[in-house]
């Protein structure tokens, strides 16, 4: 996927976020072997990021040098643990959005409520392709999120 | 069940998001406001752009209201535009 791609191109900051449907029940322990397998690849990488799991689809969102965002995402497709595979944002980014994370990970609490009235929905915001600026508004809601998260949890928030 | 709003906000507007159950990002165009935090059933936390707790409340309408009037004017208008 790199191929063609000017050096001053490939190592400029750059972000992915995508969705995915998990096969199958996704249990603690899975996602813990996943966090820990992608800690330890982004921290060799210089990728950081988040992972999301919510109603049995993944987001994550990654961000680094392009060429090698590009060639983990590459490797993420080919995983068979899930499918379904949609990027909803890949752009270059001035700065790092979870810089302090390899791969962060928050639980979402389960949705069990009505969005209240007037409200937007974030995750139906993320996966709106045809609008970007409602796209990257959520991922921004995100990161607010999982840094008023990750303040009240405990330091296992990231390896 | 309400659904979420889907069309494009107009420019400029006051946008409140729900992230999850009990959390609420208010935002105009590009810019961060602040945020809304359900702590407890009838506790709402008041963030503010810094993420800087400003209030308490018992309501998720009275934590709006709070985040809205800490606004600079010109964010303050686009809220009061939006419930207009």
């Amino acid at each position: 996927m790199t191929t063609g791609m000017h050096a001053s191109e490939s190592n400029r900051l750059f972000a992915l976020m995508y969705s995915s449907h998990a096969i199958g029940t996704v249990e603690q322990a899975t996602l813990d072997q996943i966090l820990e397998q992608a800690r330890s690849n982004n921290a060799r990488l210089g990728i950081t990021g988040i992972l999301l799991f919510r109603q049995g689809r993944f987001f994550q969102y990654l961000e680094g040098p392009e060429s090698d965002v590009r060639r983990l995402y590459d490797d993420i497709s080919e995983d068979p643990r899930h499918e379904r595979l949609r990027v909803l944002v890949q752009n270059p980014v001035g700065e790092r959005r979870f810089s302090e994370w390899s791969m962060g990970y928050e639980p979402l609490r389960p949705a069990q409520e009505p969005t209240p009235p007037g409200f937007r929905s974030t995750f139906v915001d993320l996966e709106d392709t045809e609008h970007p600026e409602n796209v990257l508004r959520a991922v921004t809601e995100l990161a607010y999120w999982y840094r008023a998260r990750a303040s009240r949890a405990s330091p296992t928030a990231d390896a | 069940m309400n659904a979420p709003l889907r069309q494009a906000p107009p420019h400029g507007a006051l946008i409140w998001s729900c992230v999850e159950d009990g959390f609420y990002v208010a935002s105009c165009g590009n810019e961060f406001l602040g945020f809304v935090d359900r702590i407890s059933t009838d506790r709402f936390q008041v963030c503010n752009a810094k993420s800087e707790q400003v209030g308490l409340f018992a309501t998720l309408q009275d934590a709006q209201n709070c985040l809205i009037s800490i606004l600079p004017e010109a964010d303050a208008s686009a809220a009061r535009g939006a419930e207009e």
